[in-house]
């Protein structure tokens, strides 16, 4: 395969040749554009952050809910086994 | 917010010094939008020439651009002082641009030459120019390996020494040399293939 033997002097003159991205054109506000990233990101993170939180929060109740039903069911049975009419009911 | 962000006009283009970089970045992590905003201004051309090399078009170069300083706002906390604000700002812009190449090599075969086209290259018509050849080394250059391109846009483009390039990089400098031998071979190769076959 022929290689190119002017490598150096292409590659200068890409150098020299202005890049397809135009810098002028990005230039003019961007520090208005980069705060209102900077904030917009802000608050991204804070809706995460509480969405977080009541996630927790609810994840929580309904643990304490599941748990005071399950201690409730637990006490009814072993009253109906005390007084033997689980067993009576169960047969 | 935007209004009043605006750096104010008596900030020269000379790089300021570094203790006024630091109280910058002192009152930017105190919540002070003014000062990152100077900031910003003051380091946004150096950013964008190096940008510019490795972004296709002019809106991938805002985008990249506003990525690499909403990145600095983020990691300011870990700026240590201990190297110049402005070689820790090209490190972020280099990484970021690493990440574009990545994102852009998966689809080089056919992206590449569609945005010769929009430009009004005619691969067919110009590939025996002066231009026309620039265009497709432009375009060689952008089916190498991100890591070629990489080398290769700062050492030859930015003209960076051996030593920069391996502080913007992270890599050793041997690492930089050997990198930048193979980018120049894999260079030349895809450079002969698409003057052989078209683009």
């Amino acid at each position: 395969m022929p290689l190119p033997d002017d490598l150096d002097d292409l590659l200068a003159r890409l150098r020299a040749a202005p890049p397809p991205a135009d810098p002028a054109r990005v230039a003019p506000a961007l520090e208005t554009r980069v705060l209102a990233r900077i904030h917009a990101g802000n608050g991204t993170v804070w809706f995460w952050r509480w969405a977080g939180v009541f996630t927790l929060a609810a994840a929580t109740c309904s643990f304490l809910v599941a748990r005071s039903y399950v201690a409730l069911a637990d006490e009814s049975l072993a009253a109906l086994a005390n007084d033997g009419s689980l067993v009576r009911g169960l047969f | 917010m935007a209004a009043g962000l605006e750096p104010a006009e008596d900030a020269s283009d000379t790089p300021p010094a570094e203790p006024q970089i630091a109280a910058w970045i002192a009152a930017t992590l105190e919540g002070d939008d003014a000062a990152f905003a100077r900031l910003v201004h003051h380091f946004k051309d150096r950013v964008l020439r190096l940008v510019a090399r490795f972004a296709r078009n002019t809106h991938d170069l805002d985008e990249i651009t506003q990525d690499v300083f909403v990145d600095a706002h983020r990691g300011l906390s870990r700026f240590r002082g201990d190297a110049p604000f402005e070689h820790w700002l090209c490190r972020i812009a280099t990484r970021r641009c690493q990440d574009y190449l990545r994102r852009h090599y998966r689809r080089r075969w056919w992206s590449s030459l569609d945005e010769l086209r929009d430009r009004g290259f005619d691969p067919a018509g110009e590939a025996g120019t002066a231009d026309g050849r620039v265009e497709l080394l432009r375009l060689a250059l952008q089916r190498l390996h991100p890591d070629h391109q990489t080398v290769l846009t700062l050492l030859e483009l930015q003209e960076y020494s051996i030593r920069e390039t391996a502080r913007l990089t992270g890599w050793s400098e041997a690492n930089v040399k050997v990198r930048a031998h193979r980018a120049r071979h894999a260079l030349r190769a895809a450079m002969a293939r698409l003057e052989k076959h078209g683009a």
